[in-house]
Parts: structure tokens; C-alpha cells; sequence
């Protein structure tokens, strides 16, 4: 679990939250059943890890009723936007540290 | 879920994540095939039966001819007969596609691309109905593949850049059939159907052909 290398962020070490997070990098904001269904988890799975990440302050969470029926949404936060790009740089230093490609 | 995963695999499922959320990639090469088809069966129609076989000439005679107001009215009928089976099939098979490969279809993408078609493609409809009301027929077949084209190349940005080429080509189509006036239907035909079975078959054979 502890990332020994410098930079990486330990918030996207999990294959959902990670996608979750380069989804939204190219939205403005994703529909919570969009996401469902892009990553393909269950609906308690995918409140769980937006759950870690809204605590985080990476993303955050924007409900609104569409008629008469709730629609939850979610945007990345600068903070978020910011974290991410680090850990992005962080694993580009790596591959070009181990001289992989 | 906590398996470690290399850099690299971990950069490949960042980029995957970003095109399948910003781009719609279920457009089936089926779906081009069929909307070739249904172009080339309605340019058939179009020539033999309502312009019988040739005989009638679709251009500016038409407004001279007796039967004139019938056979526009009989040309416009067939084209939007063509337009609504192609939107069905092309519809239809890429929903297919999607449900085959588990993915989802309605995406924030996919209603972007609809969108960003429909406003050139609309506008440029509008404009070939109104240059059949002013009677300028000449331009017609030429103006839809240049709107077609150019409504294109605006969605290519939400799906794949083998989009852009397909449009470049309709275009090329276009103002070809501009300057050969009377060789509009056989462009037509050719941007419509022919290009969009080739386009069809390619992207099968590119990408489908493994997934399936």
C-alpha cells in the first residue's frame, strides 16, 4: 500500500479511483450512472471510493433534480486537477527513470 | 484492487479512461456499410424510376418539364426516405455494437458528437430546401456532400480521427460535383454510398473485426 516512490499519490493507487479521475480531467462533469457504467462497478463501489475522494477534496459532488428525479454529478476540484497532474508527472519521471517506455 | 500495477500499465488505463469519456467510439463499420447501401438504393430509385432511367434530367430542366413540380417533390420524398433509414440502421448497429462489447452507448460523447453533427448537417438541409424553393437545383447534390462533409469534420473531435478523413473526402466529392453540374447524382451516389460502404468495410476491418 505505501508508495515508496516520491510523488506518486496514494489516492490514485486504485484502479477505480484512478479512472474516475482521468475521466474527469477531459469532462466538465460526469453523470454518476455515466461513470457507473464507463468503469463498471456496482453503485455502493463507486459511492465508496467518490466517498475517499470528496473527503480528499479532489472531487466534488453536485446534486441537482432533473424534473422531479435526483441527479447526482461530480467535478474534479482544482485541488484535484492539481494532484492529479502531480501524480501524472510523478509517473512519467518514473518510466523515464527505469528507461521503459 | 490493490494490486500494484506498473507505470506504464497504469498510464494506458489513464488514457483508455479519458478517450472512452470524451469520445464515442461505438460507431460500427456495419453501420457505414448500411448507410451506403440504403444511399446507393436510393440513388437507383432515383434514377430509374422517378428520373426514368436517364431520361430526365434532374438539373435545371426540371423546371421546364410538365411532370417538374411531381418528380422534385418525388426526389425529395426519396431522399428523406434514404436520410431516415440510414439515421435507423446507422442507430441500430452501433447500439449493437455497444451492447456486445458492454459499453455504454447514450454517453455525454456520443449525445456531443449527435450534436455538433446535427447543427452543420441541419443547417445545411435547411439550405438545400431552400434552394429547391428558390428553384436553383444545380448545386444541390454538390451543397449536401459539402455540408455533409463539413458536418463531419466538426463531430470528428468526439470520435475517431478515421472520421476526419472520411470527411475530407466528402468534401473533395462536393466541390467536384460543383464543377460538374451534371454529373451531381453520380457524385452523390459516390460520396453517399459508395465511399460510405469503403469507409464501412475499412473501419470493420480495423477495428470491429478484432472486438467481435
Amino acid at each position: 500500500m505505501v508508495n515508496l516512490i516520491d510523488g506518486l499519490n496514494k489516492h490514485f493507487d486504485n484502479r477505480v479511483r484512478l479512472g474516475m479521475m482521468s475521466a474527469l480531467m477531459v469532462n466538465d462533469s460526469l453523470e454518476f450512472n455515466v461513470l457507473k457504467e464507463l468503469l463498471g462497478v456496482t453503485d455502493g463501489n463507486l459511492a465508496s471510493h467518490v466517498k475517499a475522494l470528496e473527503a480528499a477534496g479532489l472531487v466534488s459532488v453536485v446534486k441537482q433534480f432533473v424534473g422531479r428525479k435526483p441527479n447526482t454529478s461530480f467535478v474534479m476540484t482544482d485541488e484535484g486537477r492539481r494532484q492529479f497532474e502531480a501524480h501524472l508527472a510523478a509517473l512519467e519521471k518514473l518510466l523515464r527513470a527505469s528507461g521503459g517506455k | 484492487m490493490n494490486q500494484t500495477i506498473s507505470p506504464t500499465e497504469e498510464l494506458k488505463r489513464i488514457r483508455e479512461m479519458m478517450e472512452a469519456s470524451s469520445k464515442f467510439i461505438s460507431l460500427s463499420g456495419l453501420s457505414g456499410m448500411a448507410v451506403g447501401l440504403c444511399a446507393m438504393a436510393g440513388a437507383l430509385v432515383a434514377h430509374w424510376v422517378l428520373l426514368d432511367g436517364g431520361q430526365v434530367h434532374y438539373d435545371e430542366y426540371l423546371n421546364t418539364l410538365g411532370r417538374g413540380a411531381s418528380v422534385r417533390w418525388a426526389l425529395v420524398a426519396d431522399a428523406l426516405v434514404v436520410l431516415v433509414a440510414a439515421l435507423v440502421s446507422a442507430w441500430y448497429l452501433s447500439y449493437r455494437k455497444a451492447r456486445k462489447l458492454g459499453l455504454a452507448f447514450w454517453t455525454p460523447s456520443a449525445r456531443r458528437m449527435v450534436v455538433s453533427l446535427m447543427v452543420v448537417l441541419g443547417t445545411g438541409g435547411m439550405f438545400c430546401l431552400i434552394m429547391l424553393f428558390q428553384g436553383y437545383f444545380k448545386l444541390v447534390a454538390a451543397s449536401m456532400l459539402i455540408f455533409y462533409g463539413l458536418a463531419l469534420l466538426h463531430a470528428s473531435k468526439y470520435s475517431k480521427h478515421d472520421i476526419a478523413s472520411l470527411a475530407y473526402v466528402e468534401i473533395s466529392l462536393g466541390l467536384l460535383a460543383a464543377v460538374l453540374l451534371n454529373y451531381g447524382l453520380l457524385l452523390w451516389t459516390v460520396g453517399f454510398g459508395l465511399v460510405h460502404v469503403v469507409y464501412g468495410v475499412v473501419m470493420y476491418w480495423k477495428y470491429d473485426r478484432v472486438s467481435a
